[in-house]
């Protein structure tokens, strides 16, 4: 980056790191009031059922034990849900269980071994229910296992994009989204009498253009499992009840401002009784967005009247923390013969598990991975988010747009072959560019698609020859574009910064730092404005009391909706600090600058006083404390819902992967022999923070493609639910250091906080896809349920070679 | 059962009576409020709880804590000395090997342990002998980065020393001062 900055891009050191290297840092499971005991949560061990009754006598008579809740202790209602307000906070007598380890009971003990005890005490009595595991057989109109009975009187709130779709044939559906596109015809849904007749007459077109098209290939089924987030903290939640009826939370959330007015309405608090704190996260991942744990342990502390810790167990995480959801698409392209496409039809399966929970948001913003890309002259898409009786499901970082960018890229690969057009080249026929329709009839600006894809390839040296073969191993290369979806216009965000009396500068945020480097970049923001060392910030983010507003830290919206609060916090403060210097310098404001805490006359750089000038002893000042205050709304992203035509993208963030592998074609192990990551994500801020994202983000891909999978048996029960069984990525998984390159590429998004979008998620996107490319160039393997485990590898180039012997 | 024992941490001294299931983890985080040692598998498998016994790195969640008694039991807030911190913590810093941090007193104390039998490793050795030491955050990358920064700063601390008999780290290149840290960001390529 240029010269012209003053923070930005110049390798500042991050804000948390040094409490983070000496053990100082505070984690919810750090925080430990007087008092404390430990809560354990009691979950159903039935994935579908009627609780007949609950007997909590002889866990009570435990020594240790200072109290037990059940249901009864909790609200009546479901207040659970975010858009849809599907789940209590415990399940109650009478009602249903709807997945294994729904709770039923909790426990507060002396000590987490006594608490654990005693939930084997309670005797609850279930009357087992059909249960449906597999969200295709819960869209059936015969599914004998109804989820949730009552689901259309559940309030809920309208996201932009998603519709509720209740429909008495597919008791279990309980969300939709649809995408229809076409540069080729026009159709518009007002014309028709019922949104069904518009879908029919729309799917009619789309055949027929599929009917016409030079190539046709065959509708391709993706299969993707359920996978944990891995953050290393698992959820925690401390709650501590106060003499004034109100009560204090630490707990490991991303939407820290949601979860407080969700707790004060699930309570019958007042929302200013509910102290919530956000301490350090240990990683999120989107997985703390509605940390399970904090419902259950209001419940204890408000009856033990203690205070009350919470930290679920590493099984607990896999089986009730909110998950990436299962979900099955089926995508049929049809392309022309220059390789353009033609039509493309999708219809995805979202398994949200026995609550949506979040899964409408990943419902909404997942489907961009199929138009942010490459251009859809004809496009027809169905997601469906259905009810099963399995763990409830969460966001994942990228939002499912890793599973349609997937599916995506491996068609292309697919129909490049059989095209015979070279995979770049079919690829850059289709990319988006400048002044492009997108596939929801939105202008395409600041997407550097183009860009990203050509540098990996080049990087990746394609169209030369991968390595060639070497014993039992065969190397291939593999491309890959993604893209995520980023913020949105329905929610603002504030920031104060206060110029302090001893020449520091405070930001406050609500922004969660969850190792991601938000409280960098947001101070970064602030030194650049105020031309100010790193040093001088010091930047609060834990206090909901004090805090600005912000909804939350998720969507990879960090950067960009906080950044511009910051900055426009700034400019308040700068305004007010000019006022007040130039009334004691008497140099007329138009004429003052700022750098390094001081304020001085352009013409006349003595003339000038520092922020501490502004102040008497103490931190008096008359003025009062100099607050800048700034609110940032991004513009409303507008779509119909019955087309997903508008505008409904801000902005995309952008990544390409060019990787090469090798594969045992004996044993199935894949090794990563090159791969380079190319990223727009507008201005980086802080580069090192970025790559960081983007390297971790490299080693989530490739245990997402190769290794990572939340297993569930017949009866609903999650068996490998530990670090030995469930493997995630270590040091002898990932790349060697010179076998991994991170580069960035695209331009400053205008309306990003100097220039920047977000990255979190985009990270995670093109990498799945790249190492599935690769896979199948080095072996011809086409493995359709992911993840690539190396029994699948072995068993798809062992049915290719039987299907060979018999041709 | 309840046993009194003796834990050596960090240096000093702390008599404890505990229920000899207690593991060294609960006992250092819930006992003695070294809560810099950190929780997340509960059973070996992750590394965030690694601690250093007799110079040793140990997973403290499957380590009994009256078993731990007689021995030198160093945790991430006995690292640094008198304000300065040791040169793994610096190059943690300086090489952004740091993201969420959960994983970062395990990885730090293992990387420690790592240099003190191994001065020299290669980066085959080191992913070897941290794979127990799970992040989910950086890929590694920079954790590499780091380690490697700090051991060519330890080579060159320790062949100091050398020669001018053991003079403490601090004022030297390598050793400094906390309070500074925020003026020391490296400078961007």
């Amino acid at each position: 980056m240029a010269d012209e900055f003053y923070s930005i891009g110049k390798g500042e050191i991050r804000q948390d790191v040094l409490q983070k290297v000496t053990g100082e840092a505070l984690y919810s499971t750090d925080i430990h009031p007087k008092g404390m005991v430990y809560g354990k949560i009691l979950g159903s061990p039935i994935p579908h059922g009627i609780i007949k009754s609950i007997d909590t006598t002889e866990a009570e008579k435990l020594p240790g034990v200072v109290g037990v809740v059940t249901g009864a202790d909790g609200p009546d209602h479901p207040t659970l849900g975010g858009y849809l307000t599907d789940r209590y906070i415990m399940c109650r007598v009478g009602d249903k269980v709807r997945c294994i380890g729904d709770p039923v009971a909790a426990v507060a003990a002396t000590s987490e071994q006594i608490a654990e005890a005693a939930c084997k005490l309670i005797k609850v009595e279930y009357e087992p229910l059909p249960f449906v595991l597999d969200p295709e057989e819960a869209y059936k109109e015969d599914c004998p296992a109804i989820v949730h009975e009552d689901v259309q009187s559940y309030p809920r709130i309208s996201l932009h994009g998603v519709a509720h779709c209740f429909d008495k044939k597919h008791p279990n559906q309980a969300i939709k989204r649809k995408i229809r596109h076409s540069d080729k015809f026009q159709l518009d849904p007002d014309s028709f009498e019922t949104t069904d007749e518009y879908d029919a007459a729309f799917e009619k077109k789309i055949d027929e253009e599929y009917d016409k098209a030079f190539l046709k290939l065959p509708t391709q089924r993706y299969e993707f499992p359920r996978v944990s987030h891995c953050f290393m903290e698992p959820h925690a939640c401390v709650v501590a009840p106060l003499p004034d009826g109100g009560i204090e939370i630490w707990a490991s959330e991303q939407g820290g401002r949601l979860a407080k007015y969700n707790m004060a309405a699930s309570f019958g608090l007042k929302p200013s009784d509910v102290h919530f704190h956000v301490p350090f996260l240990g990683g999120g991942f989107g997985g703390k967005t509605g940390c399970p744990c904090t419902g259950p342990t209001v419940m204890l502390a408000l009856k033990c009247r203690r205070p009350v810790k919470v930290v679920q167990t590493r099984d607990e995480v896999f089986s009730i923390g909110n998950p990436r959801p299962p979900a099955v698409i089926y995508l049929t392209d049809a392309f022309n013969e220059d390789g353009t496409l033609a039509a493309r039809k999708v219809k995805c399966f979202i398994n949200s598990g026995a609550y949506t929970t979040f899964s409408l948001v990943m419902i909404d913003h997942s489907v961009y991975g199929v138009s942010g890309n490459y251009r859809n002259p004809c496009l027809m898409l169905d997601c469906y988010g259905v009810y099963t009786n399995t763990e409830a499901n969460g966001p994942y970082r990228a939002l499912g747009c890793e599973l349609f960018v997937y599916a995506v890229e491996r068609n292309m690969d697919m129909a490049a072959d059989l095209l015979g057009i070279d995979k770049y080249e079919l690829r850059r026929r289709n990319v988006l560019r400048k002044g492009d329709i997108d596939g929801h009839g939105q202008l395409v600006y600041n997407n550097g698609s183009a860009e990203a894809i050509e540098a990996a390839a080049k990087y990746i040296k394609w169209g030369q020859p991968a390595h060639p073969a070497e014993g039992p191993w065969r190397y291939g290369k593999g491309l890959s574009l993604g893209n995520k979806f980023t913020a949105y216009g329905l929610t603002g965000t504030e920031a104060n910064v206060t110029l302090m009396d001893d020449d520091t500068l405070e930001i406050a945020v609500s922004h969660v730092e969850m190792g991601q480097g938000a409280l960098t970049v947001d101070s970064q923001q602030a030194a650049e404005f105020f031309k100010i060392p790193m040093s001088r910030i010091r930047i609060r983010n834990e206090d909901s009391d004090f805090m600005p507003y912000d909804e939350g830290t998720y969507c990879s919206r960090g950067t960009y909706i906080n950044g511009n609060a910051v900055l426009l916090a700034c400019e308040d403060a700068k305004r007010q600090l000019f006022q007040r210097a130039a009334k004691r310098l008497k140099v007329p404001e138009e004429r003052l600058v700022t750098e390094n805490a001081r304020v001085y006359d352009r013409d006349d750089p003595e003339t000038g006083l520092y922020f501490h000038d502004l102040y008497a002893h103490g931190g008096w000042a008359e003025e009062s404390k100099l607050v800048g205050r700034g609110t940032f709304m991004p513009e409303q992203a507008l779509n119909d819902p019955r087309n997903a035509q508008g505008n409904p993208v801000l902005f995309y963030s952008i990544g390409s992967w060019g990787v090469e592998v090798g594969v045992n074609i004996e044993t199935g192990e894949v090794r990563i022999v090159d791969c380079g990551g190319f990223y727009d994500a507008g201005r980086i801020i802080n580069r090192k923070t970025c790559e960081g994202q983007i390297e971790g983000a490299l080693s989530m891909g490739l245990g997402q493609a190769i290794f990572e999978e939340i297993m569930i048996n017949d009866k609903g029960k999650i068996i490998n639910g530990n670090y030995r069984d469930y493997k995630i990525p270590t040091f002898m998984d990932s790349p060697m250091n010179s076998r991994i390159h991170v580069d960035f590429v695209g331009e400053p998004f205008p309306s990003g906080p100097n220039g920047a979008k977000g990255v979190g998620e985009v990270a995670l996107i093109p990498v799945m896809a790249a190492f599935a490319n690769a896979i199948y160039d080095a072996t011809g393997a086409e493995i359709h349920d992911i993840p690539m485990t190396r029994e699948r590898i072995l068993q798809s180039l062992r049915d290719k070679e039987a299907a060979g012997e018999k041709e | 059962m309840i046993q009194l024992v003796t834990l050596h941490v960090n240096g000093d001294d702390y008599p404890l009576a505990l229920d000899t299931r207690t593991t060294l983890v609960d006992a250092l985080r819930d006992h003695l409020g070294f809560r810099g040692v950190k929780k997340s598998c509960d059973e070996g498998e992750c590394g965030a709880c690694t601690v250093l016994l007799d110079g040793n790195a140990v997973a403290s969640c499957t380590y009994l804590a009256v078993e731990a008694e007689g021995h030198d039991i160093v945790t991430i807030e006995g690292l640094a000395k008198d304000g300065v911190l040791h040169p793994v913590q610096r190059a943690f810093i300086d090489c952004f090997a740091v993201q969420c941090g959960f994983c970062t007193p395990g990885m730090i104390m293992a990387t420690v342990a790592l240099l003190h039998h191994n001065p020299d490793p290669t980066e085959e050795e080191i992913r070897d002998v941290l794979r127990g030491n799970i992040c989910r955050c950086t890929g590694y990358t920079k954790i590499i980065d780091a380690i490697m920064q700090a051991k060519e700063v330890m080579k060159k601390q320790s062949a100091g020393e050398g020669a001018e008999a053991s003079a403490p780290a601090a004022g030297n290149d390598t050793g400094y001062k906390a309070q500074n840290i925020a003026q020391c960001g490296s400078s961007e390529s």
